[in-house]
């Protein structure tokens, strides 16, 4: 990672950042966002994030091609389930990280 | 409010500690943090920046992944229409998932509280936010060097944004928004420059969409 390209990306995290974050405190401030607009927009962060997770749990990444290979995780897969397990029942995001990791950990030591 | 910054506090260092472990320089991690401020989207480029993607994908990744800031801001926004630009520009880089889910559990709608209040309280919780999201970068900086390479410690940033979904998979309708998700997420994994993930936002916004266009029909 070069100089330039990294101080580029992280001037565009911060532009983007910033300008999600405080679109309509400034340059929307005039701005009236549809309802159904509104709506709609607040199922693209689920669908974003569930695209960034899917892959580490069913996917193994070829080392020569770079491209996704199906292949389910079951370490990874049971350790995920654990962590929303413990999450829906606690409410406690330390305690369901705690738990995930630990499954992740046993269960890539002794069963893998 | 201890209970938002402990899990602000973890997840800092979880995922700094992520950051970290995949290779990503000690100083290039601060000036992230301090410049960005933004866990998930953070998350989601440092595999970009690793892989030295073009910085157009670097940034419609993150507009995605951001898109549900711009309705925080419009959400947030009627209590804080009379103070300057400069102020409201301060909030809106303040303005985080958890800054915002605290505000709105104390302010769901207008309120008769002074104006003065409500700013020196989401102001207050956010600053505060935004302190314990930096001590946590300090404390994975210098705790990462003792976290062996086996443990995984990456993982557990896939770990926070499940964390982040699984409340949003509770209805039926939203249940079925996220399988179709992971459906078009499985197809669309191999397209270049991640147009996975603009693909599964288009297929999760268009379910909604028709989930709620047969919804009427049927009211």
């Amino acid at each position: 990672m070069s100089e330039i390209y990294f101080w580029s990306c992280i001037l565009t995290l911060s532009f983007v950042t910033f300008f999600t974050r405080s679109f309509f405190l400034t340059v929307g401030a005039k701005l009236k966002l549809s309802p159904s607009v509104r709506n709609l927009i607040q199922y693209a962060p689920t669908g974003a994030l569930i695209a960034i997770v899917i892959p580490e749990l069913l996917f193994e990444k070829d080392a020569l091609t770079k491209s996704y290979q199906f292949a389910m995780q079951p370490v990874q897969i049971y350790s995920s389930i654990s962590t929303i397990v413990i999450f829906y029942f606690s409410k406690s995001m330390v305690l369901s990280l705690t738990t995930g990791m630990v499954v992740l950990t046993l269960l890539s030591k002794y069963w893998q | 409010m201890l209970g938002p910054s402990i899990g602000i506090f973890t997840w800092s260092i979880v995922l700094n500690l992520a950051i970290i472990k995949t290779g990503f320089a000690v100083l290039n991690t601060i000036v992230m943090s301090l410049a960005v401020y933004a866990g998930s989207a953070q998350l989601a480029s440092i595999p970009l920046m690793n892989g030295n993607f073009p910085i157009w994908i670097i940034f419609f990744t993150t507009m995605v992944i951001n898109s549900r800031f711009i309705v925080y801001s419009a959400a947030i926004a009627p209590h804080f229409k009379d103070l300057s630009f400069f102020q409201r520009a301060i909030l809106g880089y303040l303005n985080g998932d958890i800054s915002f889910a605290v505000f709105t559990r104390k302010y769901p709608t207008a309120t008769t509280d002074s104006k003065k209040e409500v700013y020196q309280y989401f102001l207050g919780t956010a600053t505060m936010n935004w302190v314990v999201w930096q001590l946590g970068l300090v404390v994975a900086l210098v705790f990462g060097i003792y976290i062996p390479n086996e443990w995984n410690f990456a993982f557990a940033g896939t770990l926070v944004l499940i964390c982040l979904i699984a409340p949003n998979l509770k209805t039926p309708k939203e249940i079925t928004i996220g399988i179709v998700s992971i459906l078009v997420t499985m197809f669309t994994i191999n397209l270049p420059y991640r147009l996975g993930i603009l693909s599964t936002v288009l297929a999760a916004m268009c379910t909604a969409f028709l989930i709620e266009q047969v919804q009427r029909k049927n009211v």
